[in-house]
C-alpha cells in the first residue's frame, strides 16, 4: 500500500480546472440536458415531421441521462476537494488537526476528487457526443421535404455530425491513453 | 461510490481518527483499498489491525500496551 504523502498538501494538475469544471458540469451540463430533454418532446409530439424520430428520441434520452450523471459524478467530487485555507475557515479559533493527518486526508481526497471528476469529464463529453448525434439525426430532412429545404437541412447535418465526430475522437483517444498510461504505471 | 449523490461521510470525525504514535491517519475503503491507517514506516502500531486500532487510537499507552502484548504473545504483522 502506498504511502499517502503527509508533508505537502495536493495541488490540481490545473490550477484553473476546478472553476472551469464547476462552469461546464453545474450551468452548461443542466441546461443541455434540459435542451435534450425538450428534443425529445418536440419529437414525441411532432415525429411525423421529422425523417427519424424513434432514434433522435433515443439519443436524446441517453444525452440526457449523461448530463445527469455529469453532474451527480462532479457533485460527488467537489464535495472531496478542499484546500489548507478552507480548513483554516472552518476550523476557525477552534483546535485543528494536526497538519500532517490533515495532509493526508487532503491527498486522498484529492484522488477521489479526481477520479470523480474524470468520471463528471467523460460523462459529460458523451453527453456532448450523444448531443450532437441526436440533433444531427433530428435535422436529417423527412421524406416529403422540397429539395432546397432538403439541402440545407443534410448540409446542418454533415456539419453537426462533422463536429461530434471530432468530440468523440478526442474522448476516445483521451480514454485510450489514461488507459494506456495505467497499464504503464502497473 | 454510488452513482447518485454521495453523502456518507464524517470530515470532522476522520480528522480526529489517527495513529497516536505516528499520526497516520485513518482512510477508510476505497476503490479496491481496504481501510487502513496511513502509518510510517517504523511504526510500532504498524502490526496492529485496522479494526484493533480503531478502538485504542484514542489512548497512545492503550495502543503501546496491545502492541507489546501482541510481541510478547508472538503475533506480527498487519492484517
Ligand atoms: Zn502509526
Amino acid at each position: 500500500m502506498s504511502q499517502t504523502p503527509r508533508d505537502r498538501w495536493a495541488i490540481p494538475p490545473k490550477i484553473g480546472y476546478v472553476n472551469a469544471a464547476q462552469n461546464a458540469h453545474f450551468v452548461a451540463a443542466p441546461l443541455l440536458a434540459a435542451a435534450a430533454i425538450g428534443i425529445a418532446g418536440v419529437m414525441a409530439a411532432d415525429g411525423d415531421k421529422f425523417r427519424w424520430p424513434g432514434p433522435a428520441m433515443l439519443l436524446m434520452t441517453v444525452c440526457a441521462v449523461l448530463f445527469v450523471s455529469c453532474i451527480q459524478s462532479s457533485f460527488n467530487a467537489a464535495t472531496h476537494l478542499f484546500n489548507p485555507a478552507d480548513l483554516d475557515a472552518w476550523y476557525g479559533t477552534s483546535e485543528k488537526p494536526p497538519d500532517t493527518v490533515l495532509m493526508q486526508i487532503q491527498q486522498r481526497d484529492f484522488q477521489i476528487w479526481k477520479s470523480s471528476s474524470r468520471r463528471a469529464v467523460r460523462l459529460y463529453n458523451w453527453g456532448v457526443v450523444t448531443l450532437g448525434s441526436g440533433t444531427a439525426v433530428a435535422l436529417s430532412p423527412p421524406g416529403n421535404a422540397s429539395s432546397a429545404h432538403a439541402v440545407c437541412r443534410w448540409a446542418a447535418c454533415a456539419f453537426v455530425l462533422v463536429a461530434t465526430l471530432r468530440v468523440a475522437a478526442a474522448t476516445a483517444t483521451e480514454a485510450r491513453r489514461r488507459q494506456h498510461g495505467r497499464r504503464n504505471a502497473s | 461510490m454510488s452513482y447518485g449523490v454521495d453523502w456518507d461521510d464524517d470530515f470532522e470525525d476522520r480528522a480526529r481518527t489517527y495513529c497516536p504514535l505516528c499520526q497516520g491517519a485513518y482512510m477508510p475503503e476505497w476503490s479496491g483499498q481496504e481501510a487502513h491507517f496511513g502509518h510510517t514506516g517504523n511504526c510500532d502500531a504498524r502490526i496492529l489491525p485496522t479494526r484493533t486500532l480503531l478502538r485504542l487510537y484514542d489512548s497512545a499507552t492503550a495502543v503501546r500496551e496491545e502492541v507489546a502484548r501482541r510481541r510478547s504473545e508472538g503475533s506480527t504483522g498487519p492484517s
